[in-house]
C-alpha cells in the first residue's frame, strides 16, 4: 500500500482561508483542492491548531461566536479528505520541550505552541511546513524540512466562489 | 474467561519469506515455553489475526485448562521484557535462542519486533543495539488514537484491530469483558478509541491501547465540506494578517 505523504500546515495557514485573505486564499483554495484529490497527498496539523484558530475566532466575534461560523469550523475540521491531526501526546511535548532548550541555546525564542507545531511536524516526518509566519523559518534545519508559505507549483487563475468577502 | 492472546508484530516493511521465518521462530518459542512451563498440557495455538501494515499475527491458546495456558502467556511475557530489557532470558537455552532468533531479523527494513499478550507489551530493537537500551521502553499514557477498525475478536477474548488514521499502521486494542458493550457496530468506522496508549518510543506511533474507557465515532463529514469554511471569519473584527492574530495568542500565553 503506498504511503501518504504529509504536509505540515500552521494555524495561521487554516486563519487565512477562514479569513480569506487576498493574495493567500486563491493560492490555499488550490492547494487544498490538489490535495484534497490526491489520495496520496495529505494535510496535517496539530490538535493544538483548532484551538488557536478558534481562540482569535472568539476574540473577534466578541465572544459571540454564532452557529453558522462554529459547523463552518467543524466542517473543515472533520473532512478526512483533507486533513489529519497529530495528537499532543507524551513524546511530543518531551521533544518540544528539548527543542525549546536547543532554541534558548541557539538565541532564538520559540514559544510553546510553536515547539509543538515544529515538533508535530517533525513526528509526522512531512516534507513540507507551511505558514505564514516568517520566524519559524530558521528552524527548518532543526525540524529537517522546507519552512515556507504555501504555494502551488503551478498557479491558477482565482476560483469564483459566490459571496466572496474579498470580491 | 482470561485472555490467552500473543501478538507478534514486525515493526516495517516486511517480506513474506522474513514474516515466515518469524513466525517459525514464535511457533518454537511457544512449543518451548510449553515444554518447560506447561509439560503436562496440549495446547493449541489457534490463529486469531492477520494484519498488514505492520506485520502482526495473533494468536490465543486452547487446552482443557486454562491454567497451563496462562503459565505460557506469562511466561512469553517474560520472554518479552527480558529481551526489550536486553537481560538474561530465564529459561532454558532452547527458549533463548527461539527468542533471539525472533531479533535477528531486526535491521533493515524491520525497525522492530513486538511481543505483546493482553496486559504487557514488549518492543525489541534488536539485540546489540546499545544506543537504544536506555530509550527503550515503550510509552505508555492515557490518550486517544484515531482510526478505523479493521477486525474484531470476540471469541473469549476482546480484542479488535485499528488502522491510526495518520500512519496506516495497525494498533491492537484490548476491551475488559465488562465492557463488550462498547464493541458495539463498531466494524469499519473511524472512531477514537481512549484509553492507555502504548507508544514505541523512537517514533511514538501507536502500538496498542489497553484499559479502554470509551469508544467514540468520528462524525462522517462529505469530502470537500472544508469549503463552507472559506472566509467565515472574513469581515469580523479588526482585519490584520493570520500570522498576526496567532503570533499575539502565542506570545501572550508565555
Amino acid at each position: 500500500m503506498p504511503k501518504i505523504s504529509y504536509v505540515y500546515c500552521d494555524a495561521n495557514v487554516f486563519l487565512a482561508y477562514f479569513n480569506a485573505e487576498a493574495g493567500r486564499v486563491t493560492v490555499l483554495d488550490q492547494l487544498f483542492e490538489e490535495m484534497q484529490k490526491d489520495n496520496q497527498r495529505k494535510i496535517v496539523t496539530s490538535v493544538v491548531s483548532i484551538t488557536e484558530v478558534s481562540h482569535v475566532a472568539e476574540e473577534r466575534t466578541r465572544n459571540r461566536l454564532d452557529k453558522k461560523v462554529y459547523d463552518a469550523l467543524e466542517s473543515f475540521w472533520g473532512d478526512n479528505s483533507l486533513i489529519e491531526f497529530v495528537d499532543f501526546n507524551e513524546l511530543i511535548a518531551r521533544q518540544a520541550r528539548d527543542l525549546i532548550r536547543q532554541a534558548i541555546s541557539l538565541k532564538y525564542a520559540l514559544r510553546t505552541n510553536d515547539a509543538i507545531h515544529l515538533t508535530s511536524a517533525k513526528y509526522v516526518g512531512v516534507s513540507e511546513c507551511f505558514t505564514y509566519d516568517h520566524k519559524l523559518n530558521k528552524f527548518s534545519s532543526i525540524i529537517g524540512c522546507d519552512i515556507r508559505e504555501p504555494y502551488v507549483s503551478s498557479p491558477k487563475l482565482p476560483l469564483v466562489f459566490p459571496d466572496d468577502p474579498q470580491k | 474467561m482470561p485472555d490467552t492472546t500473543l501478538v507478534l508484530a514486525l515493526e516495517g516493511d516486511v517480506r513474506l519469506d522474513q514474516f515466515s521465518e518469524a513466525v517459525n521462530h514464535f511457533h518454537k518459542l511457544l512449543l518451548q515455553l510449553t515444554q518447560e512451563v506447561a509439560a503436562d498440557t496440549k495446547i493449541e495455538w489457534d490463529l486469531e489475526d492477520l494484519q498488514y501494515g505492520s506485520a502482526i499475527m495473533a494468536v490465543a491458546g486452547r487446552a482443557d485448562t486454562e491454567e497451563p495456558v496462562l503459565r505460557v502467556v506469562s511466561a512469553f511475557e517474560d520472554v518479552g521484557q527480558s529481551l526489550q530489557q536486553h537481560e538474561p532470558i530465564p529459561f532454558s537455552r532452547h527458549v533463548a535462542r527461539e527468542a533471539e532468533s525472533l531479533t535477528k531479523l531486526i535491521g533493515g527494513d524491520i525497525k522492530a519486533v513486538r511481543l505483546g499478550t493482553a496486559r504487557k507489551e514488549a518492543i525489541i530493537y534488536g539485540l546489540f543495539d546499545a544506543k537504544k537500551i536506555s530509550t527503550a521502553k515503550p510509552m505508555v499514557s492515557f490518550g486517544s488514537v484515531k482510526g478505523r477498525v479493521q477486525s474484531i475478536s470476540n471469541r473469549g477474548k476482546l480484542r479488535f484491530t485499528l488502522y491510526d488514521a495518520v500512519f496506516d499502521k495497525p494498533v491492537s486494542c484490548y476491551v475488559k469483558e465488562d465492557r463488550q458493550d462498547i464493541l458495539t457496530d463498531i466494524w469499519d468506522k473511524v472512531v477514537f478509541v481512549s484509553g492507555r496508549v502504548t507508544r514505541q518510543p523512537d517514533s511514538g506511533q501507536p502500538v496498542s491501547v489497553r484499559e479502554i474507557t470509551s469508544i467514540d465515532f468520528v462524525p462522517m463529514i462529505e469530502p470537500g465540506s472544508y469549503r463552507k469554511a472559506r472566509g467565515i471569519l472574513a469581515g469580523s473584527g479588526e482585519p490584520e494578517p493570520a500570522e498576526v492574530s496567532i503570533r499575539r495568542l502565542r506570545d501572550a500565553e508565555n
